[in-house]
């Protein structure tokens, strides 16, 4: 690992949390690391600990004080950044392939997003299908992954004014972020796509089943036919 | 089905089935939901002679109507209502037994915010990744990953214990209505405002009306964040009682339903103080008292401690 990594910032929150920080940045190894070093303190750690949650560049320990001591808990989370294994963190991402119908009925923003950018309907779809993203954490609701790697050419503004309702499997740009709404929400994101999967089913172990964070994302055009198709297998796999 | 015990003839305002909250999914970005006053839901479960995490009825400003279908045992705590079982008034905070035929109304809440309601042997719904509690912006959990509607019914468990008291002793009553003070450690970005985060403790904040399960928004004096603070963060786990504040200086209390938040947290609220905040209502007043994580460690022990003394006096036969 490249990165430069210094000791994290500890920091209690109130009687039932520990926020392990480890620097304020956007950053895929620094990215693998917070993964890395949750996973190891998840292996070592038994009573007390409710979960260990990961983001960006930091992770949250939520504990049960009766059952937990905070020194000790910093002196694991220390013992788990010591040994920093070169490969560990990276061999565990897989890339989850997400099909998306860019179609006009599904994409009610992709022309201004072409028309924004001066790029045709043809090199917006080209242009998103052709990056591979790092999801770097889940969050906002259940199943949103939070992608890095949008390229520069396709970065959008927000809607001025959010849609009250988009629908699941919605797939969006906002700024410099692309994502997929896996649930039906409001949501002020330019819409120029949708995935017919559904990417959350609480009625699944895990319930997001198709990624996790640290996987790499990457988007497959598909037809209204085949979209329609798979929306169908879907209903009909219950 | 053979176990339904209640149909619910009003559902109220906002009834949700909840109990103490899912842990273990948040970095999928699943929400911990939960009772929102878990002191008082843990009360109504002693009563009722419930475990700790059985679920219960949460239900906000207007209480609900149910028709009973089955002998069972009911305890009511939280909020201040009206509580009336056929044309008996039955008081807040004890428990009572109901047979078929039944009626039971509980009305607009008086003081406080959310009454609970819990029945010998849990409400039995099925455990969606090891909780019964309702998410509803997920749609997961509880009846239907919903709010009760009418025409619902409401199935429970196996009563297992019955608890020798029906009532609960007065010193175990938190207050309702006066507003909130509530303890909290400062961090973990306290660092990010001027002096350190001391304006948070320096005047009392109101309630407005952007209160719900997800978070608290108050409204008082600005908060200035420091000189060299970027005002915004890198998106973080979030802990329920984490006191975020956005560009605007105004506080934010993130609560059970949001996992991840990007504004720099001057403070979190001591997990005993989050039922006082289940019980806030717009307009109310709320301070701040900062205290250590040894303090607030002390806090939670001595709760597990009260509640322990509390089952101990309700159950004991007499």
């Amino acid at each position: 690992m490249s990165l430069k990594i210094n000791n994290p910032r500890i920091s209690h929150c109130a009687d039932w949390g520990l926020l392990v920080e480890f620097g304020e940045r956007i950053d895929p190894e620094l990215n693998a690391w917070t993964r890395l070093v949750a996973d190891r303190l998840r292996q070592c750690l038994t009573d007390g600990v409710l979960e260990v949650v990961t983001a960006y560049s930091s992770f949250l320990v939520i504990y049960d004080p009766a059952l937990l001591d905070t020194a000790a808990l910093r002196k694991t989370v220390f013992a788990c950044c010591s040994e920093k294994k070169e490969d560990e963190a990276f061999q565990l991402s897989s890339t989850a392939e997400i099909p998306v119908c860019y179609e006009p009925q599904y994409a009610p923003d992709i022309e201004d997003v072409a028309r924004l950018n001066n790029l045709t309907v043809e090199e917006v779809i080209d242009i998103h299908c052709g990056t591979e993203y790092l999801i770097y954490m889940l969050g906002f609701a259940p199943g949103f992954p939070y992608l890095g790697g949008l390229d520069q050419r396709l970065h959008t503004p927000r809607l001025d004014t959010p849609r009250k309702l988009l629908p699941a499997g919605a797939v969006g740009i906002a700024g410099s972020q692309t994502g997929i709404y896996p649930l039906a929400s409001p949501g002020g994101w330019r819409i120029i796509g949708r995935t017919p999967l559904q990417l959350f089913d609480a009625g699944q172990n895990p319930p997001v089943p198709y990624y996790a964070p640290g996987d790499k994302l990457k988007f497959k055009r598909i037809s209204s036919r085949e979209f329609q198709r798979m929306a169908g297998e879907q209903s009909h796999g219950k | 089905m053979a176990n339904d015990t209640f149909l619910v003839l009003d559902p109220g305002a906002f009834t949700t089935i909840q109990d103490l909250g899912r842990f273990g999914y948040q970095t999928l970005g699943v929400p911990i939901s939960g009772a929102m006053d878990s002191y008082s839901a843990r009360a109504a479960n002693i009563l009722a002679g419930n475990s700790p995490t059985s679920a219960v009825l949460e239900m906000t400003i207007r209480g609900c109507t149910l028709a009973v279908m089955r002998n069972a045992r009911v305890a009511l705590t939280g909020a201040m209502a009206e509580i009336r079982h056929n044309s008996i008034q039955r008081p807040s905070w004890s428990a009572f037994e109901v047979e078929p035929g039944d009626l039971l109304r509980i009305s607009q809440v008086s003081l406080g915010c959310r009454i609970y309601m819990a029945v010998g042997g849990g409400f039995e719904v099925p455990l969606i990744m090891g909780s019964r509690s309702t998410c509803t912006q997920a749609a997961l959990g509880g009846l239907r990953g919903r709010a009760l509607q009418k025409g619902d019914f409401l199935p429970a468990g196996q009563a297992e214990n019955v608890p020798g008291q029906n009532a609960i002793p007065g010193e175990f009553i938190p207050e309702m209505g006066q507003g909130a003070a509530l303890h909290c450690v400062p961090g973990p970005q306290d660092h990010m405002f001027r002096d350190k985060g001391r304006d948070l403790f320096t005047c009392p904040y109101t309630v407005t009306q952007r209160a719900d399960r997800r978070g608290i928004r108050l409204e008082g004096p600005q908060i200035q964040h420091s000189h060299q603070s970027p005002g915004a963060i890198v998106s973080e786990p979030i802990l329920p009682g984490n006191i975020q504040v956005p560009a605007d200086g105004q506080p934010i209390i993130l609560l059970r339903e949001q996992t991840a938040g990007g504004y720099p947290k001057i403070a979190t609220v001591v997990s005993t103080d989050l039922s006082k905040l289940g019980q806030v209502i717009p307009g109310d007043s709320i301070t701040f008292i900062s205290v250590t994580a040894q303090q607030a460690r002390d806090m939670n022990l001595a709760e597990q401690e009260k509640l322990k003394l509390l089952q101990n006096s309700v159950w004991q036969k007499s």
